[in-house]
């Protein structure tokens, strides 16, 4: 079957980002297909280059990176969500003048069409960390 | 291939979060992919609906203005529940703009009727 998560939730604001990646890598060990996962709202948190948790705690940028890695996912962060949250890629940084982007490599910035787009191609769509 | 329809549940209050903005920022994007959308507001979302809100003083958008377009993108799907009208005391045909009411029954049917879920 065909899977699209959608995250809202940022790092340590609640479970329900942890339980996003969880769930990803279970549908995908079960042998399914994750068509997209589109980070929205607080959830852009998790695209961040510059999270610095201690050596032995768990990175969620990091997970979702080799998670990527491992099975070419597409991780599309919310372009307009994104920049209301300081979440900038090279582009973007350059275009509203700031001093850096912190966009993780392995996340692409992009519009909602890429949600609506995902609802279409997919057979499931889940929501993570939604009543926020 | 067919649009599969959408439904997209709102349960915040108008200011509390970015929430209603956003949920209705999703439903316009699903109008301009002609996927049929539903929008059901739950709990504290319901006071969404409240009529003559000035948001202006806060610096926030007015909901009734931004819900009242909807239908202009053919969204005309617009639902609560009799437990979210009776928790704050509302009555339906006082909001706007007026939703269709549901009872719980009627609820569970239309989650099972939609494998896309959009909750916030």
């Amino acid at each position: 079957m065909k899977f699209t998560l959608v995250v809202h939730c940022a790092p340590y604001q609640g479970a329900a980002a942890d339980t996003a990646l969880r769930f990803a890598r279970a549908l995908l060990a079960g042998g399914h297909e994750l068509y997209r996962v589109f980070f929205y709202r607080e959830g852009v948190h998790n695209a961040s280059a510059l999270a610095s948790p201690p050596r032995d705690e768990h990175s969620l940028p990091l997970a979702w990176q080799r998670l990527a890695q491992e099975y070419q996912l597409d991780l599309v962060v919310c372009v307009a969500a994104a920049l209301r949250r300081g979440i900038l890629d090279e582009n973007e940084a350059k275009r509203h003048e700031k001093p850096a982007a912190n966009l993780a490599s392995g996340f692409e910035l992009s519009g909602l069409g890429q949600l609506s787009e995902a609802l279409i191609q997919s057979d499931r769509v889940l929501t993570f960390g939604g009543r926020g | 291939m067919n649009a599969p329809e959408v439904l997209i549940i709102c349960r915040r209050a108008p200011y509390a979060s970015s929430a209603a903005r956003d949920a209705i920022d999703v439903a316009l994007s699903c109008a301009l992919f002609a996927l049929p959308v539903t929008l059901l507001l739950l709990d504290d979302a319901v006071l969404q609906l409240l009529p003559d809100q000035q948001s202006g003083g806060i610096g926030q958008k007015n909901p009734n203005a931004m819900l009242g377009v909807l239908p202009m993108y053919d969204i005309d799907r617009l639902y609560t529940s009799t437990q979210s009208l009776a928790l704050h005391g509302l009555e339906d045909v006082r909001l706007d703009p007026a939703p269709i009411v549901l009872d719980q029954a009627e609820i569970r049917a239309l989650l099972a009727r939609h494998p896309r879920v959009i909750m916030l």
